[in-house]
């Protein structure tokens, strides 16, 4: 006797399987932050963050670097995926250019850690500093800016484009006054994401920005220092001996924290540009 | 140094009389190795309504798109022969191409407004190639939609999104849009393929009164459109064109058989 | 893939059919009405005038059914000329079952008047009238211009024996004044048949435009000098 599986039934089916495979991904970013939460509870106050040695320079040391990071990475990002959108046509160089693309996002992250300290530290004469972790982090997330920013600019309708040239106006300005602003939702979410990656990069800047210091000062230019939450992180579990036990934990559940917000960021942002413009 | 084709109108092309505003001569196209256009040779009058007609891929779009040299978009696009805008070649090397679509203006197949108000919309083309700002700028705006026969429906809501209005009025705003360039030349690429039969008779009517001013050039796969409109018609096929001349010549007894098959429904 | 517009093509043929079924009736009565004339008899005559209604209903049907496919079907070219040239000619073999009735009239006015002599050449103008309309017709329906220029030629024929008959019935009036009633009938009758000639030319030259797009005057200036004296006639006509 054959069976009948009703049309209405596999659906149901499906529709578990699929529902089951979303919640699986929530899992590990729930669980990692309840383990971080619960192993860390006993460090976990306000006095982590406030005490004089405690985690305020590196959260502000995080923060300058990722911004500073994304000033560098934004406009070099944006301008090739705008060169690679908008005005390449095929080509030789073109096909190199997205091959160089795909293997640098390839590339693990302590090699750009070594090739940092080479170039920017050694060779520009920039030192252990601030502005050398931001040029090797901004290296790093360069692959992914150009690509989010390349399908935003995708996104943007050929129609609209044509529109703007068939009115007479240049390839420039039809950029400038129709492609970006459009696009410019995709490009900021796709930025802020690529950044928050390399929020929690250690690699990078273990041997271009990052240094450990029991005295916790900040940085006065561009060219000192800074600490850095995942390298302090990195150096409470590996070397440190005197640590208050859960302060590891604790300090990881911060840097999460961090990352995690500024995905947030990122969706609301998105969420909010979308809503004022409709295609 | 321009050389000149010979002007040698092929059998049931007419050249009518009067002013002629565009001439193409023995116009060539090709995406690639495809020849999308084949000698095409054509002389479009001012301030007349001229339709395009034929199958889909005769060539027609791509006809239309040589006139503002919309296909430099496309790269594998090449153009050979001659397209003379008031006699001047504009495919010649001193050419400034955005000053050539501020002539020739172009309407799409799907109203393709940009995401920004009914203002601003208007004012894209005066913004870039003008310096009039405040009053003077809204006086372009006012004329280009009341031209456009848009602006007493859009008048209380000019900084509302585009988005917000129907097709109908889409297209009227692109129309609006490009007539706020102050173009000669405007060429439509099917305009009402999206619309409803109210919308599509408005513009219609638009087109008619449009064409005190503007030389018209209308491609259309909605040939009873290019019969109400249109004083001349010109049909394509396989990239050639077959047949050119007054409408209701091309409609009431056209001169070559795949013309008389077209406009029948004939074709197979 | 040959037909695309089968349906379409279909209402067509079934136009031209209706077309020649009507040209067919009016022929019958024309040849009705001449026989009831030659042979006295009422009775046939009455039928023909009864046929009338039957002639006016095909016109309004045809017309109808023009008009239709003209708002449904957006005929161009070809098809266009043929439904403009039906719509014409209908109202041209529709005038000619008119004078049908006219002649069957007569029928019954002279049915117990003894002609002065047989009838011959009305007969055989009215014979040669019918060809022509058939002919008209048959050119429209198989597109042969071939037909349509012999339309025309027979029409000088019909022009030829109407000055004929014409001057001789004069004759008779002048010579035998008692005939002038009789003869001033049969006269009428003959002009009648003339000018169905001239409407079948009509027909022909509709036919003519169809195949060819272009409309002109086939037949020279039909007629004879009678017709220059006859303005009210036209005018009578052109209702």
């Amino acid at each position: 006797m054959m069976r009948v599986v009703s049309a209405h039934k596999t659906e149901k089916l499906a529709f578990a399987g699929l529902w089951l495979c979303a919640a699986i991904v929530i899992l590990p970013v729930l669980g990692i932050m309840m383990v971080l939460a619960w192993r860390g509870a006993s460090a976990l106050s306000w006095n982590l963050i406030a005490a004089p040695q405690g985690l305020l320079a590196p959260i502000v040391g995080t923060i300058l670097l990722v911004a500073l990071t994304g000033l560098i990475a934004a406009p070099l990002g944006v301008a090739a995926a705008v060169y690679l959108s908008e005005y390449s046509r095929g080509g030789a160089l073109v096909r190199l250019i997205r091959l160089a693309i795909v293997n640098l996002a390839g590339v693990p992250s302590v090699v750009y850690g070594l090739f940092g300290l080479a170039l920017f530290v050694v060779l520009f004469g920039f030192g252990r500093s601030l502005l050398a972790g931001a040029c090797t982090l901004a290296l790093l997330v360069l692959p992914l800016v150009i690509s989010t920013s390349e399908e935003a600019l995708r996104q943007v309708p050929a129609p609209l484009r044509h529109a703007s040239l068939a009115l007479g106006a240049s390839q420039w300005q039809t950029v400038c006054r129709v492609v970006l602003p459009n696009a410019l939702p995709g490009i900021i979410t796709g930025l802020i994401l690529s950044i928050g990656r390399a929020a929690g990069e250690t690699a990078p800047i273990l041997f271009t920005a990052a240094f450990y210091s029991l005295t916790h000062p900040f940085p006065h230019s561009l060219l000192d220092p800074i600490l850095v939450l995942p390298y302090q992180l990195f150096v409470m579990a590996t070397e440190a001996p005197d640590v208050a036990p859960g302060t590891e934990w604790a300090t990881a559940f911060v840097l999460l924290a961090i990352v995690l917000g500024m995905n947030l960021v990122a969706v609301i942002l998105r969420a909010r540009l979308r809503g004022s413009r409709r295609w | 140094m321009v050389i000149q084709l010979p002007d040698i109108p092929p059998e049931n092309i007419l050249r009518p009389p009067g002013e002629i505003k565009i001439e193409t001569k023995n116009l060539d196209m090709y995406y690639g190795n495809f020849q999308a256009l084949k000698s095409v040779t054509i002389a479009v009058p001012s301030r007349r309504i001229t339709a395009l007609i034929g199958p889909s891929g005769c060539g027609k779009s791509s006809f239309l798109r040589c006139l503002n040299r919309m296909n430099d978009v496309i790269a594998e696009a090449r153009v050979d022969g001659q397209v003379l805008l008031d006699g001047r070649d504009i495919y010649s090397d001193d050419t400034d191409v955005v000053q050539l679509r501020r002539r020739v203006g172009m309407v799409f197949q799907r109203p393709n407004p940009f995401p920004m108000s009914i203002y601003d919309n208007v004012a894209y083309g005066p913004r870039l190639h003008t310096t009039a700002r405040g009053t003077e700028l809204n006086e372009i705006v006012e004329r280009s939609l009341r031209a456009a026969a848009l602006w007493n429906e859009v008048k209380d809501k000019l900084h509302q999104s585009a988005m917000e209005l129907s097709g109908g009025q889409q297209q009227r705003l692109c129309i609006a849009r490009v007539l706020a360039v102050e173009p000669e030349v405007v060429l439509m690429d099917e305009p009402c393929s999206a619309l409803d039969p109210t919308a599509t008779f408005r513009i219609e009517e638009l087109m008619t009164e449009l064409m005190e001013n503007y030389t018209i050039v209308i491609v259309t796969h909605n040939m009873y459109q290019a019969s109400r409109v249109s004083q001349y018609t010109g049909f394509f096929l396989s990239g050639e064109l077959i047949e050119y001349n007054r409408t209701e010549q091309i409609f009431e007894n056209p001169a070559d058989k795949r013309t008389d098959d077209y406009v029948r429904g004939r074709f197979g | 893939m040959r037909r695309i517009r089968q349906s379409f093509e279909e209402q067509m043929e079934k136009l031209e059919q209706r077309l020649l079924e009507m040209g067919a009736f009016v022929e019958d009565m024309l040849e009705k009405a001449v026989r009831a004339l030659s042979e006295h008899d009422v009775e046939l005559a009455r039928e023909v005038i009864g046929a009338d209604d039957t002639a006016d209903d095909m016109d309004l049907e045809i017309e109808q059914h023009c008009m239709r496919l003209l708002a449904l079907q957006q005929p161009m070219s070809k098809d266009l000329r043929i439904i403009g040239t039906v719509m014409k000619v209908i109202a041209d073999v529709e005038r000619n079952g008119d004078y049908s009735v006219d002649i069957a009239r007569t029928a019954i006015k002279l049915a117990d008047v003894a002609y002065f002599k047989p009838l011959v050449d009305i007969p055989k103008m009215a014979d040669l009238v019918r060809g022509m309309l058939r002919q008209a017709l048959d050119a429209l329906v198989d597109h042969d211009l071939q037909l349509v220029r012999q339309v025309i030629t027979e029409d000088e024929q019909v022009d030829q024996m109407w000055d004929r008959l014409r001057k001789e019935i004069e004759e008779i009036m002048q010579e035998h004044p008692e005939v002038v009633p009789q003869a001033a009938s049969l006269l009428l009758v003959a002009r009648y048949l003339e000018r169905i000639a001239d409407h079948t030319v009509n027909v022909a030259e509709r036919v003519n435009y169809m195949e060819t797009g272009e409309l002109t005057v086939l037949a020279p200036s039909h007629g004879s000098d009678y017709d220059a004296s006859g303005p009210q006639d036209q005018a009578g006509e052109a209702q």
